[in-house]
């Protein structure tokens, strides 16, 4: 149940910012993930919290308590780094113990404790070996127990499933988050994947330019992003350019290339400005058969059906200007036995069609 | 037409390695091997119970050790400083500790101590008002193979701290490990096989040292003496018996360092990377 308080957060390498001024909240008992992609100064952040790197100003704080000037050490903050790095010349039980030895923890209690957490985490067996005996799984394992046996605040980990194939990646995510909500434990999870922080995130932030451009809940950044960079990081599929027609109160008439688009706005914005427009493939429903005419329902054709993963996207050419992506699952495009060039009728939740000031 | 022609290309280009490879490797068995068709094993005995000979062994084993001594305590904390830390003027300072040494002929090596440690020189002066004197001495005959050995220890430590995964570092720091006990508990023993492999080149460099030594020990007394300095002496003067018995013991002593170390420094690799 700890919190981290990130504080004006900078830090420059030479003439490059890295960070700037970059302040962030991470609840108790929460997992958040920074996403953000490589280069953008993750890692920097990461090895600022964990004190193995200085911030050039700014104030790290767990439950209020100022641990800017403490050693990494004195923070008792766990860490999983990308490659597990476990030590080579230790067996399992040495690398997890490693952190209770120093702390000079008696013997006895070395062995229940280090015993608990490796029947817990299912290394039964592996007391012994060394790590090159283990499998990627086993390994992502036993660097989580060596991190959680010094009972840490909270527990960083820097895509700590990114070097493990698809089966594994999927299973050590299950648990991860299960470990999270059996502990109680704050965690914060570095990652380039968006799948990965939908899958996982309690809250995400994305890091751009030194500073966390957006965060909030999976959906909330992932159907309102704020700006075009958020909406273009996420790969909001359907991005049209519209203008404000008229707005009442939070109802708001958009006007595309061609087509009238209906939502609700508490932005601050008046008639005649301009918009982007950003909805979800998932926010628009397709049909072979009529829909009631009403609000943001269109008729198209098909213009292509690509794969993407176990769904299809579906292209529809709404006008000759205006193509609107949607998806479904192949089971039923199989059903709807749809096809290139066959006539469609799209309908749009209002809830789901949302807007970025064009500034 | 074009198959068969990117086929001989191949095969020429096979046969030209082969061919190349043959040459030299017969090349190098010849000068290693001829030393022992050039002399009698009842020669070789007797060259080997010489008094002269048995204190230059003496003398090279002794002085090499004793190198490879200082060299380890000064060399393990050089490289790390170089590996670990950044600061202003680290690269002059690894072109003058390592790079500068390295590629310096070891007579130069031998001229710099000497106008160092003569009577007249900065460091020999100093140590004159204590009444010691360097040059000629079996010191001399160490610190021209410490001289000598260093930057390649220096350099092979170096190189084995640097493979030593940062992150395993900074887990240990998360986990309360202060920096003395990560490099005790890690970084050192993740990098011994480095470590053995720069002493045991160190050692071998020391064993075969001559330039150096030469100038700034001399050679011609019992205390100097080592048997490279020796073999040049034997060969100048035509005792080409004792030249080679002496050669012999370096060549097949250094053979077996390099392969116990080469043997070790393979499993150890296999077993830190599997």
């Amino acid at each position: 149940m700890h919190k981290l308080q990130l504080t004006d957060i900078s830090k420059t390498f030479g003439s490059q910012i890295v960070l700037s001024n970059l302040s962030l909240e991470i609840f108790p008992d929460e997992l958040f993930v920074i996403l953000g992609s490589s280069g953008c100064g993750k890692t920097t952040l990461l090895l600022g919290i964990l004190g193995l790197q200085k911030f050039d100003s700014g104030r790290v704080a767990i439950d209020g308590i100022d641990v800017t000037n403490l050693s990494p050490g004195e923070r008792n903050i766990g860490y999983v780094p990308q490659n597990y790095a476990l030590f080579p010349n230790c067996t399992v039980f040495e690398n997890i113990a490693f952190g209770l030895r120093l702390r000079k923890v008696s013997k006895n209690i070395i062995q229940t404790k280090v015993r608990h957490i490796i029947d817990d985490f299912g290394l039964q067996g592996l007391e012994c070996h060394f790590p090159f005996q283990l499998s990627g799984g086993q390994m992502q394992r036993v660097a989580l127990a060596r991190a959680l046996i010094i009972e840490p605040s909270l527990l960083l980990l820097d895509e700590p499933v990114s070097a493990l194939d698809i089966g594994t990646r999927q299973k050590i995510k299950a648990e991860l988050k299960d470990i999270q909500k059996k502990l109680h434990i704050t965690m914060v999870y570095i990652t380039h994947d968006q799948q990965e922080t939908l899958e996982l995130a309690d809250r995400f932030g994305i890091l751009n330019n030194g500073k966390i451009e957006q965060f909030g809940s999976p959906d909330e950044v992932f159907y309102k992003p704020k700006t075009l960079f958020v909406a273009r990081f996420l790969n909001t599929e359907n991005m049209l350019k519209g203008k404000i027609l008229n707005k009442f109160g939070k109802k708001v008439t958009i006007q595309t290339n061609d087509i009238i688009l209906k939502t609700y706005t508490s932005l601050e914005l008046s008639e005649g400005n301009h918009v982007t427009i950003c909805i979800r493939p998932g926010a628009i429903h397709l049909s072979k058969h009529r829909i009631q005419p009403g609000k943001n329902v269109f008729t198209g054709t098909i213009e292509s059906i690509h794969p993407i993963g176990r769904d299809l996207e579906i292209k529809v050419l709404v006008t000759p200007n205006e193509v609107l992506k949607t998806r479904i699952s192949r089971i039923v495009a199989k059903e709807l036995k749809l096809a290139h060039g066959m006539p469609v009728n799209l309908s749009i939740d209002e809830a789901f069609v949302h807007l970025i000031p064009v500034k | 037409m074009g198959k068969l022609y990117s086929k001989a290309v191949n095969k020429t280009f096979e046969g030209t390695n082969y061919f190349f490879s043959f040459v030299l490797i017969t090349f190098m068995f010849l000068i290693i091997g001829s030393l022992f068709f050039t002399t009698t094993p009842s020669a070789f005995l007797q060259q080997m119970s010489s008094h002269v000979v048995l204190v230059s062994i003496g003398v090279t084993f002794g002085s090499s050790f004793i190198a490879s001594l200082i060299v380890f305590v000064f060399s393990v904390p050089t490289a790390y400083v170089l590996s670990r830390k950044t600061f202003w003027g680290k690269r002059v300072l690894e072109t003058v500790v390592v790079d500068l040494p390295l590629s310096f002929p070891p007579g130069v090596d031998g001229l710099i101590l000497l106008l160092l440690l003569s009577r007249t020189g900065i460091l020999g002066k100093f140590l004159g008002h204590f009444h010691i004197y360097v040059p000629y001495t079996f010191a001399a005959v160490v610190l021209a193979k410490l001289f000598v050995s260093i930057p390649f220890m220096i350099s092979f430590v170096r190189e084995a701290f640097d493979r030593v995964d940062r992150n395993i570092e900074n887990v240990a720091y998360t986990l309360g490990a202060s920096p003395f006990q990560i490099f005790y508990k890690l970084t050192f023993p993740l990098s011994i096989w480095g470590v053995l492999k720069g002493l045991v080149m160190a050692l071998s460099k020391s064993l075969g040292e001559i330039g150096a030594t030469l100038i700034l020990a001399g050679g011609l007394t019992s205390s100097t003496g080592t048997m490279s300095v020796l073999i040049y002496f034997a060969t100048q003067k035509g005792e080409m018996d004792k030249a080679i018995a002496l050669a012999i013991i370096l060549e097949f002593l250094t053979f077996i360092l390099l392969t116990v170390i080469k043997l070790f420094f393979k499993e150890s690799t296999h077993k830190i990377h599997a």
